[in-house]
């Protein structure tokens, strides 16, 4: 029997003033504190640029309605996922020790981290890809183009092949784009894609998922006959009936595809919740005199996020497809230069072969490629990581 | 300890109902806990015993607070806490600590260990993290681990280790009474020593009162003062340990004692086991719930019958009964319905082997249910026509009409 030797009097735990603990009045915690200042920010910033400054925020920046959709979710991102793990360091160097270990996942990770910088950043180095007929058709680093498309060729010219140059990395299009710039831009707009529809995505989700769970019963039923409804509805559909009342519009389609494609994710949070309600440490807390809500931050939202994060990291991928497929297809924002729009000018016939600038839809192609291969990688990579047990 | 028991339960009931339909409908009700009532007094080990299924958890739970009572009360150390809120029902959650039977799922796999036993203190608003990780580093040596647990995950640890934190974890708020729910049912027989041997320990040490949920006769005999019997939402018998193991005094219980298997095979004289399951809370039997598996069941005094050729007589009974309301033929294969229930032919009665006579042959030409109203109207017994009263043997009260004065 190992009973500790000599044990003092009394225990700490008995020697507790407990009517003293009791003056237990909400303290915020710095998160939220955050959320609510950037909150604050993008309103008051927003008014102004309503109200008071015209056309440009500043500079040459034209805020759009998506653009302050994206600052929200960079907000809640930035609250409610940068600033936990960097409050919490130890347990953030938990989950990057095992995330390191899965060499597969951690070079999706770096990947999707490079991805969401040049999305964030890109587009202000590049700038706007302008229109230089003159320069169109310059071929990528290490391959040359038929001259005779070529207007002016900044390499070296010969047997009718007019050769690369450093000033277009990665070749122009017809109209003279850089399509590296063009790329860039498209990274800007699946950055946005999906961004913005996880975090409309996961708030729901977890919201329904959580309350169908935990409360059950008739509101478990209602919201659970919603979902199955909500899924007989085509997104694509309901964003092509926007398109005919409002214009092609990004925004639109991400509102669409955000707020009808949570139902998969809400119902696996809720059969997830049901199943750990019941669990001991749920019911310890709870004939401890924890709350609802305590039981659902404390207990059920971080063991949930195994399902989660993989399920969202599955999501985000098929949403940035389907953008590019609408913008392929050419149903999509004009003058947006999104991946798909970019491979559909490069097979587009009118004023040369495809193959005679199969760069300009590869190179878009790789990326869209890479990063859906890479959200999905890094997601199962991070399901792990979150994971304690993953430490033996 | 003061003559006042700390925790009282009256006529405690937990029924769940049972809903169909898209409005919910109610269509029946299982009757998990269905008038419990007994005292925890200070400082003593009450156990809850029965089979699994009798309700015995979630009449724990119901008491906790962690259900609803659906009807009774709950008092504890003179309060009533059974719809509490506010100051009584912080107070009572505080002083009334709990231990879950599955070890593994006690512990949040995402949360470290010294977290989880320091939350109740949290939940009561401790927000001192420098005190609450000295509370919990001290707590986690009183109960065998040692301070460098803390930071540990749930799944380093064994199923006996998860035990005592749980433990911990019940003390952090210094409790006075520990709901323990088949706390060492998990765990291997020396493991399950230790985990007790620690209890005890704690109990004297911090003046516990502990109400310890368990079907197993003999953890119950080795570790508890006083014992209370359920079948199927009700107490049948309560009494101490030493009284009620030894000479029990309802049928179940001598049951329940019987279907454990002990290591001597000559220490008891009367073994009997224990057939069929226990019956669905959602449709209890009539009278005595324990009448349909009874080996004491009693026969009417009209007919002169042994105690098996009766308890034979009316498992036939109620299969003939069962098979009239499916609207089947109660013969299965090709044994007879004697051969199959174990009814000899003849019964010692000839006045009873007359009725069985005219209601088998009512059976073979197909007229079931004549044949059941028949052994229902000749077969009857006050164990399913009348709910027992309790009455007290020894002093202490049991429910079986053995014991009134119809029996015997």
């Amino acid at each position: 029997m190992p009973a500790p030797e000599d044990p003092p009097e009394t225990a700490a735990f008995q020697r507790v003033d407990w009517d003293d603990l009791e003056n237990r009045w909400y303290r915020p915690r710095l998160r939220t504190v955050l959320f609510l200042c950037w909150l604050a920010g993008i309103g008051g910033l927003y008014l102004y640029d309503r109200y008071y400054a015209h056309v440009y925020l500043v500079g040459e920046w034209k805020v759009s309605l998506l653009d302050w959709l994206f600052l929200l979710s960079l907000a809640v991102f930035v609250s409610y996922v940068l600033v936990p793990a960097a409050r919490n360091r130890e347990r953030t160097l938990g989950y990057w020790r095992r995330l390191r270990r899965d060499r597969p996942a951690l070079i999706a990770s770096a990947y999707v981290a490079v991805f969401v910088l040049v999305g964030l950043v890109g587009p202000l180095v590049t700038g706007d890809a302008r229109i230089r007929f003159e320069h169109q058709f310059q071929p990528p680093i290490g391959f040359t183009s038929d001259a005779s498309l070529v207007h002016d060729c900044l390499g070296t010219a010969a047997d009718g092949r007019c050769g690369w140059s450093l000033q277009y990395p990665l070749g122009t299009d017809v109209r003279g784009h850089d399509v590296l710039a063009l790329s860039v831009l498209g990274a800007r707009v699946a950055l946005y894609v999906s961004m913005i529809t996880a975090t409309v995505v996961v708030p729901i989700a977890l919201g329904v998922g959580v309350v169908a769970g935990y409360v059950g019963g008739r509101v478990d039923d209602l919201a659970m006959a919603y979902v199955d409804v909500q899924q007989f509805v085509p997104a694509i559909l309901l964003y092509l009936l926007f398109k005919v009342y409002f214009g092609r519009s990004l925004f639109l389609l991400v509102v669409a595809f955000g707020l009808l494609s949570w139902g998969g994710i809400a119902r696996l949070v809720r059969s997830e919740t049901l199943q750990r309600r019941e669990e001991g440490y749920v019911l310890a807390a709870r004939s401890a005199g924890a709350g609802r809500l305590y039981v659902v931050r404390k207990h059920l939202l971080p063991n949930v996020s195994s399902t989660v994060v993989p399920a969202v990291a599955h999501l985000i991928p098929v949403l940035v497809l389907t953008e590019a497929g609408i913008a392929f297809l050419g149903l999509g924002e004009t003058g947006l230069n999104s991946w798909g729009m970019t491979i559909a000018h490069g097979l587009d016939e009118t004023w040369a072969a495809p193959l005679d600038q199969w760069w300009v839809s590869l190179v878009p192609a790789v990326f869209l490629t890479t990063t859906v291969a890479a959200f999905k990688l890094a997601g199962d990579g991070l399901r792990d990581a979150l994971d304690p047990r993953g430490d033996r | 300890m003061s003559g006042e028991p700390i925790l009282s339960v009256r006529d405690l009931e937990r029924h769940y109902p049972i809903t169909r339909g898209l409005f919910r409908r109610e269509v029946g009700r299982v009757r998990a806990v269905d008038g419990v009532s007994f005292d925890l007094e200070r400082g003593e080990t009450l156990a809850l015993v029965g089979e699994s299924g009798c309700g015995k958890s979630t009449a724990a739970r119901t008491l906790v607070g962690l259900e609803d009572p659906t009807g009774g009360t709950v008092r504890f150390d003179g309060a009533d806490v059974t719809t509490a809120d506010g100051r009584v029902a912080t107070d009572f959650r505080r002083r009334v600590g709990m231990v879950f039977q599955d070890p593994d799922s006690s512990f949040n796999p995402r949360m470290p260990v010294g977290e989880a036993v320091g939350e109740p203190l949290r939940i009561h608003g401790m927000r001192d993290e420098q005190r609450e990780r000295a509370i919990v580093t001290e707590l986690l040596e009183l109960v065998g681990l040692s301070a460098s647990h803390y930071d540990r995950y749930p799944h380093e640890f064994s199923g006996g280790q998860k035990q005592r934190l749980a433990l911990a974890r019940a003390l952090v708020l210094d409790p006075e009474v520990v709901v323990a729910d088949e706390p060492v049912s998990a765990l291997d027989r020396r493991v399950q020593d230790d985990v007790l041997d620690l209890m005890a320990d704690l109990q004297e040490r911090f003046d516990l009162s502990i109400l310890f949920i368990s079907h197993d006769v003999d953890v119950v005999r080795s570790f508890c003062d006083r014992v209370a019997v359920m079948y199927l939402g009700e107490l049948v018998e309560r009494g101490p340990v030493e009284t009620v193991f030894e000479e029990p005094a309802h049928p179940y219980t001598r049951a329940l004692l019987g279907s454990v298997p002990a290591l001597d095979p000559g220490d008891r004289g009367e073994l009997v086991t224990l057939t069929g399951e226990v019956g669905d809370p959602a449709d209890p039997p009539t009278g005595c719930r324990f009448h349909p598996r009874c080996p004491a069941v009693i026969p009417p005094p009209e007919y002169d019958l042994p105690r098996e050729e009766w308890r034979a007589l009316l498992d036939l009974r109620f299969a003939v009964a069962d098979a009239a309301d499916a609207d089947e033929d109660p013969r299965t294969g090709d044994r007879s319905l004697r051969e199959a229930h174990g009814v000899p032919a003849p019964l010692s009665d000839p006045d009873a082997e007359a009725v069985l006579e005219r209601a088998l042959t009512d059976v073979e030409d197909g007229a079931t249910e004549r044949g059941a109203r028949r052994l229902a109207e000749a077969f009857t017994t006050v164990c399913e026509a009348e709910v027992p009263p309790e009455i007290d043997v020894d002093d202490r009260p049991v429910t079986c009409h053995r014991h009134d004065d119809r029996g015997d």
